[in-house]
């Protein structure tokens, strides 16, 4: 496991490298100037621009810009925001612990939805809860994340009242108390569950499909001959086995909330990195557009790769290539 | 009387063809037909929108700006005075469309990737496997946003090339497993050693095997295709505003107000898609489970 593990990690220099290419060609194609951040682009005056660039090097070979950048990289310095006037490291920095409660608290709804509604399903297939569940992940597995947002808002917040519509807090809270903090989760709940909502339904019917085949098999017979309990039976023979492979997804999970949250935080005005990365487009704030998506990209590939991790740890078949 | 029967039965053994008895098994699925008569419902009315409506999609009227559904607009107006009805319409030919195409040009390199790298092996695979993988490594959605806002001002085609670029991996994939497993049998060694180029026997022999895991595959891309389309221009990445499509339509909800008291304005696009969506997903299942020579139905 451990060689497996080393040999994984090693393979990731390549790729990492080859990723802060490609995001470095993006960089030279955004407007402005994408790696450190310093001309306004609300500029336009030519000759501020050949100035500018002239200093701050943009005219030197590619391949001088491109070891500068890495360098700063490497030092923690992603340049600076225009339109905030503060490092990038510091503008991500107030949004980031936003973007990881969001995931946070969409995984755990997640999971807790997809085990009792996929238990349920599992347990009672083909009555009328069982379709209830079906139909529902139908619908969810269909249904755009932003068209569920939408409904979501219409419903929750502005017919019911239950929830609010934006922000990721209340307003005149002071950090750290506890009303803060339940205000936070307040407001975190519903678009929480909009992006999870798609995982979930798939969850749910991993779960129920596993649950039902599982219960065919000989080493049930056995637990039931011998007289366990139907329940034990569900409980402890069952689910364990197949709650297994759900867990190697975890880190699939990260990649897909990341593409997800982009597009939640921006209709629900969340105040995290996807909806940084949105205004930051349109602001044509370059640097910040590039620190969030090399970020993201980063994030997406330990994701990937923790899944591989996590399925080496179940799977032995994987280790050994 | 006996060889009369057995004739009959050889005839109907001939009929039965892997397609034919997909074909029965798919026409027996009543969701799978339901979703398959939908579908060709809104792609017709989308391709045949001005003999339906009378009115201009981007025909601007504005003494008449959010009327609800019901005076002289059938679904009511748009924020400014457009006839939703026939927004819906012209816009499902936007969205369709992009969909259909992206749909094409993935299923094309994925299908080129995949079997040329199932079928050669070696280093040729690895090389393109390599290369697959690492594409599969980008945050799609992220990477269509900045590729998009990029290229904003080159139009719909930008959008198709960006999208299609980005989403070939999953098939490339699928259909390298497919074509390796299918290489193994005799008659593609047959095919080989009675002279026949590579090129003719993946077309010939092995693609005509792998057809059914592509159509498939094909399914679930159109479905991934017209959210991701419309998701976009929702967030004003997508399609110029102005065209309409789905997605623009539903853009106007990222105003709070308009999601509160316009709901006429964002929820028919909402459940185009949504259906569209589901009734795709239906095809997809229907069509794997009439291939499946194990479902029973």
């Amino acid at each position: 496991m451990l060689i497996y593990t080393l040999r994984r990690i090693l393979t990731m220099i390549p790729i990492l490298f080859l990723v802060s290419i490609v995001v470095f060609a993006l960089a030279l194609a955004m407007p402005g100037d994408a790696l450190s951040g310093q001309i306004n682009p609300a500029n336009a005056n030519p000759e501020y621009i050949e100035e500018m660039r002239e200093e701050l090097g943009l005219n030197d070979p590619i391949h001088v810009q491109y070891g500068r950048w890495i360098a700063g990289i490497v030092q923690w310095d992603f340049g600076r925001s225009v339109v905030h006037s503060r490092d990038v490291t510091q503008v991500i920095g107030d949004r980031l612990p936003n973007t990881i409660l969001l995931s946070a608290v969409s995984l755990i709804i997640t999971y807790i939805l997809a085990f009792l509604m996929g238990r349920y399903a599992g347990r009672n297939p083909y009555t009328k809860g069982d379709y209830a569940i079906q139909g529902t992940n139908y619908l969810m597995l269909a249904i755009p994340s932003f068209v569920a947002a939408l409904f979501a808002i219409f419903i929750f917040s502005f017919q019911l009242g239950w929830f609010p519509s934006t922000g990721s807090v209340g307003r005149g809270l002071e950090a750290g108390t506890l009303d803060f903090w339940i205000s936070k989760l307040y407001h975190t709940f519903l678009p929480a569950l909009v992006l999870g909502a798609l995982v979930t339904a798939s969850y749910t019917q991993f779960l129920r499909n596993d649950i039902i085949e599982s219960s065919q098999k000989d080493y049930v017979r056995t637990a039931r001959a011998k007289g366990t309990s139907e329940s034990d039976i569900y409980n402890k023979h069952i689910l364990r086995n197949s709650i297994i492979p759900i867990v190697t997804l975890f880190g699939f999970d990260i990649a897909s909330i990341i593409g997800g949250a982009v597009i939640i935080e921006t209709i629900f005005s969340y105040r995290g990195i996807g909806e940084l990365l949105i205004t930051s487009i349109q602001q044509r704030d370059s640097a910040v557009v590039l620190a969030v998506t090399l970020m993201l990209s980063v994030a997406t590939l330990l994701g990937n790769l923790l899944a591989d991790l996590l399925y080496g740890v179940i799977d032995p078949r994987i280790r050994v290539e | 009387m006996e060889a009369v029967t057995e004739t009959k039965l050889e005839k109907q053994a001939k009929k039965q063809s892997p397609w034919s008895i997909a074909r029965k098994k798919l026409i027996r699925n009543k969701l799978a037909v339901i979703s398959l008569t939908f579908l060709i419902v809104v792609t017709a009315m989308a391709y045949l929108a001005p003999f339906i409506t009378g009115y201009d999609p981007t025909q601007v009227d504005i003494m008449n700006r959010t009327t609800p559904p019901g005076e002289g607009y059938l679904l009511g107006t748009d924020s400014s005075g457009r006839d939703i009805w026939s927004l819906l319409m012209y816009g499902a030919r936007t969205s369709l469309t992009i969909g259909f195409v992206c749909t094409f040009a993935v299923i094309l390199i994925g299908t080129v990737i995949g079997s040329i790298a199932g079928y050669y092996g070696g280093w040729v695979d690895a090389v393109l496997m390599r290369f697959t993988d690492f594409m599969m490594n980008f945050p799609f959605l992220v990477f269509v946003i900045v590729l998009a806002s990029i290229f904003r001002d080159a139009g719909i085609w930008a959008l198709i090339i960006v999208l299609s670029v980005l989403s070939w991996t999953g098939a490339a994939r699928v259909v390298r497993s497919k074509v390796m497993s299918e290489k193994e049998n005799e008659y593609v060694m047959a095919a080989i050693s009675i002279g026949g180029t590579p090129f003719k026997v993946i077309r010939k022999h092995l693609l005509p095997n792998v057809m059914t895991t592509i159509i498939v595959q094909a399914t679930l891309i159109l479905a991934v295709m017209i959210v991701a389309e419309t998701a976009l221009s929702f967030l004003g990445f997508g399609v110029p505003q102005g065209t309409p499509s789905w997605g623009n339509m539903m853009s106007e909800a990222r105003d709070p107000n308009v999601i509160r008291t316009q709901w006429w304005v964002w929820i028919p696009p909402g459940l185009a898609i949504t259906f569209t969506i589901l009734s795709i997903n239906f095809i997809g299942e229907g069509i794997k489970d009439a291939f499946n020579p194990r479902s029973a139905r």
